[in-house]
């Protein structure tokens, strides 16, 4: 099967690299491993990186440009500053989608309307974080119900759940509610029967493979989609298929792909 | 993963050799992907399993026999089984007594009863001794947290020992469940493992098995714990990427066992972490299954 990781991070203190570039060929190397072709890199960039610089995050997805894609991790809260970063790092840059945080503001609320309204005029695709925690979440941390919110405001547009909520029996009852909003596997213990629930309860058009990694195990995510009950059919629409027709229109934009 | 025929006994050659399996991981190139039904290998104990219900899930495979045909397809040679009646309920004698028998019906010796005992329940002792006396199990499976105690616990140095004494494995279930996810009015905290080193070394004659009790290789208190001769650490909660080499710069590979935690989790999930590192085949054999036999009684 084909296999594409929507949801990858760096840099990280899981890899040993010095430079972006080799904790980026790591992480390829051990994505490898386990059959994953390609990865998307959420990259902080409006925050220091460390000893990492803009040019060097240019120069690791020029490099990989067929292996790697980059998405900008913004915070809702800096709006205009948002909106700035989506221009200069989509718009006009290699990357090609908005990432978004438990950090980075509730993404239902209608001031930052500016960020989404760019994210869609630039076709760029949006994942935003979400968790439910019976613990309580953090004070500016998205729900599923938050991205429902959100996207009922931009039906004819297409929004990721990351995480499915985190407790994912509540998560994707509440994104049913949406038709326009799939659901991130990643980042969460590999229970059984979350795919097979997502895909019941969503169709498997709506379901997405992402890990996570490196603070997540590729192999324990990628469990939860080779081990389900599933027909190989669905299985490969939710580790590529998925994700490739998301990434359509933004390729068309950026001219990758023809028109 | 190859299999390396230099360190496979007879016996695991030709069971291996009669499923074709050996014959097929040779021809098996390294970069192809692993998304399909993994080979047989020679031999594969998971030591984290477990029987019954969940309270707060159906779960696929939580029926014996669909956990046992599950395991079978997978290469599955032994399964340590636990029971999650063991962790709710209160007639313990009963919970291992079903699990003993349960366990039994599978001819093939699969499934391999690992008994219940809290001690903070009245007759623990006796119920221990039944374990290893009258149901044969080659050792027992404790859930502090859940069972309402932490590892100051004075009866539990007493059950170590008693387990020591009694020649039961020893497993120590750290965690069931994500504390962020777990329901609200069930809410049990992960168990703190800090007073295990001081009792794990003071036990003689203990081995102790660490179940979900490492989620990040880089742990400073699993790492000093694995350094101890005689405790050990299956891999199902392990992330990371490659958790697993990660793990084995802290500890041997003589320290950890194969441990998928299914029917909870994917058991898939725990068998790609043994491509995702780079394991030499003596490390791979050790997890798959060496350790775990050094661990069973003669």
């Amino acid at each position: 099967m084909k296999i594409w990781d929507m949801h990858c991070h760096l840099p990280s203190p899981q890899l040993t690299g010095e430079s972006l570039m080799e904790q980026a060929e790591q992480l390829l190397e051990i994505a490898g491993r386990v059959g994953i072709s390609k990865l998307c890199l959420f990259l902080e960039v409006g925050k220091p990186l460390g000893p990492f610089s803009d040019d060097e995050i240019v120069r690791v997805l020029e490099r990989y440009y067929d292996r790697l894609y980059g998405f900008v991790w913004c915070d809702l809260q800096q709006t205009a500053e948002s909106v700035d970063l989506l221009q200069k790092w989509v718009g006009d840059g290699p990357m090609v989608g908005l990432k978004l945080g438990g950090f980075s503001g509730v993404c239902s609320r209608r001031e930052y309307a500016p960020v989404f309204e760019k994210a869609i005029d630039l076709k760029a695709v949006i994942y935003q974080h979400t968790w439910l925690k019976v613990s309580g979440n953090l004070p500016n941390e998205s729900t599923p119900q938050d991205v429902v919110d959100l996207a009922k405001r931009y039906p004819d547009y297409p929004f990721i759940c990351g995480h499915s909520g985190g407790d994912w029996e509540v998560g994707i009852r509440a994104v049913t509610a949406a038709p326009n909003v799939s659901i991130g596997i990643g980042g969460f213990y590999p229970t059984s029967g979350i795919v097979e629930s997502g895909v019941r309860q969503l169709g498997a058009e709506r379901v997405l493979y992402g890990s996570d990694a490196p603070g997540r195990s590729f192999s324990s995510q990628l469990g939860k989609v080779l081990g389900a009950d599933l027909p190989d059919e669905h299985k490969q629409m939710i580790l590529y298929d998925n994700f490739d027709r998301l990434m359509q229109p933004i390729s068309r934009k950026k001219g990758w792909i023809a028109p | 993963m190859t299999v390396s025929a230099a360190n496979v006994t007879r016996r695991d050659f030709l069971t291996l050799t009669a499923a074709g399996g050996l014959l097929a991981n040779a021809r098996r190139s390294q970069a192809e992907p692993v998304t399909g039904a993994e080979s047989v290998t020679p031999s594969w104990v998971d030591a984290n399993v477990y029987l019954s219900r969940w309270p707060f899930r159906r779960m696929r495979y939580d029926t014996p026999d669909a956990l046992a045909s599950m395991l079978r397809s997978k290469g599955i040679t032994q399964a340590w089984t636990g029971s999650l009646d063991g962790v709710f309920h209160k007639d313990i004698g009963a919970v291992n007594r079903r699990l003993s028998e349960a366990c039994a019906q599978q001819d093939d010796g699969l499934l391999v009863p690992f008994g219940s005992i809290n001690p903070l329940l009245p007759q623990w002792r006796d119920e221990l001794r039944l374990c290893a006396e009258r149901y044969r199990m080659p050792g027992i499976r404790l859930h502090p947290s859940y069972h309402g105690y932490d590892l100051k616990e004075p009866r539990l140095a007493e059950l170590l020992q008693r387990a020591a004494e009694l020649n039961l494995i020893v497993q120590l279930c750290a965690w069931l469940e994500d504390a962020r996810t777990q329901h609200p009015q069930m809410r049990v905290p992960d168990v703190d493992l800090a007073p295990l080193g001081d009792l794990a070394a003071s036990t003689s004659g203990l081995r102790l098995v660490l179940l979900n009790g490492v989620k990040n290789a880089a742990g400073v208190a699993q790492a000093k714990l694995l350094q101890l001769p005689n405790v050990y650490c299956d891999i199902a909660q392990l992330e990371t990427s490659e958790g697993v080499s990660k793990l084995l710069a802290t500890t041997t590979a003589e320290h950890l066992l194969f441990g998928s935690y299914s029917p909870m989790f994917y058991f898939d999930s725990a068998r790609l972490k043994l491509t995702e590192s780079v394991l030499t085949p003596q490390q791979d054999q050790a997890i798959r299954f060496g350790t775990a036999r050094s661990l069973l009684p003669a």
